[in-house]
């Protein structure tokens, strides 16, 4: 089905939206929603990897796969939940500029894969987890979910940070503040 | 401080940084993929010290997330060394960078106070789950001043010695 709204025409909406606007016009609102959305990244991969280093059984498999699940993941929903509310923030203030860029549509989709591929662990890998939930080898399936998971969140850090590369230092102060005045620079 | 961050810059190790293609941003990536080790090491320490989820916290070895962690201080500070290499103009330049060394600084302290404490007795004690505590919260700082460095004069606007160059 074909959309009924041309994709720029959409990215434009998303661009002149009112959260958009505060975006652009508030001075320090890009930076902080940068720096935030950087930290909760960086603490999903974290987190993320400690439970996938688990599931290939690294670096023993003594402590019980169920409970590494319960002890970590709820903290990387924690993360993930911020880094994604902060980077719509980003996206919507850029959004006309996002859509076209590559880095930014590739990370996408690696978030699209991941969500597959943790979708497949819940749902058909974590199925057996009793019979290899504690001193036991996990089975080939949990180990391909681990390094496809690891895999897919390493680069969508590298992703991310490539479409600061690639789309450019684009921050601008807002027309109406200005530093000199503000700040006595003059 | 800015006549040194301009010396540094003309130096080899610099120019290496600022011409070979693609060292920097990798310095970056690996940068950035450190800094979720270290957080996350340091959030499951702070699980630890507050023994919860009991059922997980068991089977996690102190010592193991304390060697996860001071690991990717270490490559986490050798590409941070390299930043201010390649850039250190704009480094020096920034209050952001300043803050982010003291804190880094008291939070490496902290950091061996809590690994002293936990080889010693073993026993936790409130005061260490505080520290642990006020530790992530200070790595938190630390990554977001991070980021603040290229954003200095509207973030600190006068206080920031970049407004002054």
């Amino acid at each position: 089905m074909v959309s009924p709204i041309p994709p720029v025409s959409w990215a434009q909406a998303v661009f002149e939206s009112a959260l958009g606007e505060w975006m652009r016009g508030t001075l320090r609102a890009m930076p902080v929603m940068e720096a935030v959305h950087i930290v909760a990244s960086c603490m999903t991969f974290g987190t993320v990897l400690f439970v996938d280093l688990r599931l290939l059984g690294i670096p023993h498999t003594r402590t019980p796969v169920q409970a590494v699940l319960r002890g970590v993941l709820p903290w990387t929903w924690i993360a993930f939940a911020v880094s994604a509310s902060t980077g719509i923030c980003m996206f919507v203030a850029n959004a006309t500029t996002y859509v076209g860029n590559r880095a930014f549509l590739l990370k996408m989709g690696a978030l699209v894969v991941a969500g597959i591929n943790m979708g497949t662990f819940h749902g058909l890998t974590q199925r057996s987890l009793t019979q290899w939930n504690i001193d036991a080898p996990p089975p080939t399936a949990a180990r391909l979910n681990a390094v496809l998971s690891i895999s897919l969140w390493a680069a969508m850090v590298i992703l991310g940070r490539w479409i600061g590369f690639t789309k450019g230092y684009d921050f601008t102060v807002p027309e109406a503040f200005d530093l000199g005045t503000q700040f006595n620079l003059h | 401080m800015f006549q040194f961050a301009r010396w540094l810059g003309t130096t080899p190790p610099s120019m290496a940084i600022k011409t070979i293609p693609g060292l920097a941003q990798l310095l970056q990536v690996i940068h950035l993929l450190t800094v979720g080790v270290v957080l996350a090491s340091l959030l499951l320490m702070v699980l630890h010290l507050h023994g919860r989820p009991a059922g997980y916290m068991r089977g996690v070895d102190w010592r193991r997330l304390s060697r996860s962690f001071w690991c990717a201080m270490a490559v986490m500070a050798a590409t941070g060394i390299a930043f201010i290499l390649g850039e250190p103009l704009r480094e020096f330049s920034a209050l952001s960078f300043w803050i982010k060394l003291v804190l880094l600084v008291a939070g490496c302290c902290a950091m061996l106070w809590l690994g002293r404490r936990m080889s010693g007795s073993g026993t936790v004690t409130p005061a260490m789950r505080r520290v642990a505590l006020g530790l992530l919260v200070t790595w938190i700082a630390v990554g977001m001043l991070g980021r603040f460095i290229g954003y200095d004069i509207p973030i600190w606007g006068a206080w920031s010695p970049r407004s002054h160059l």
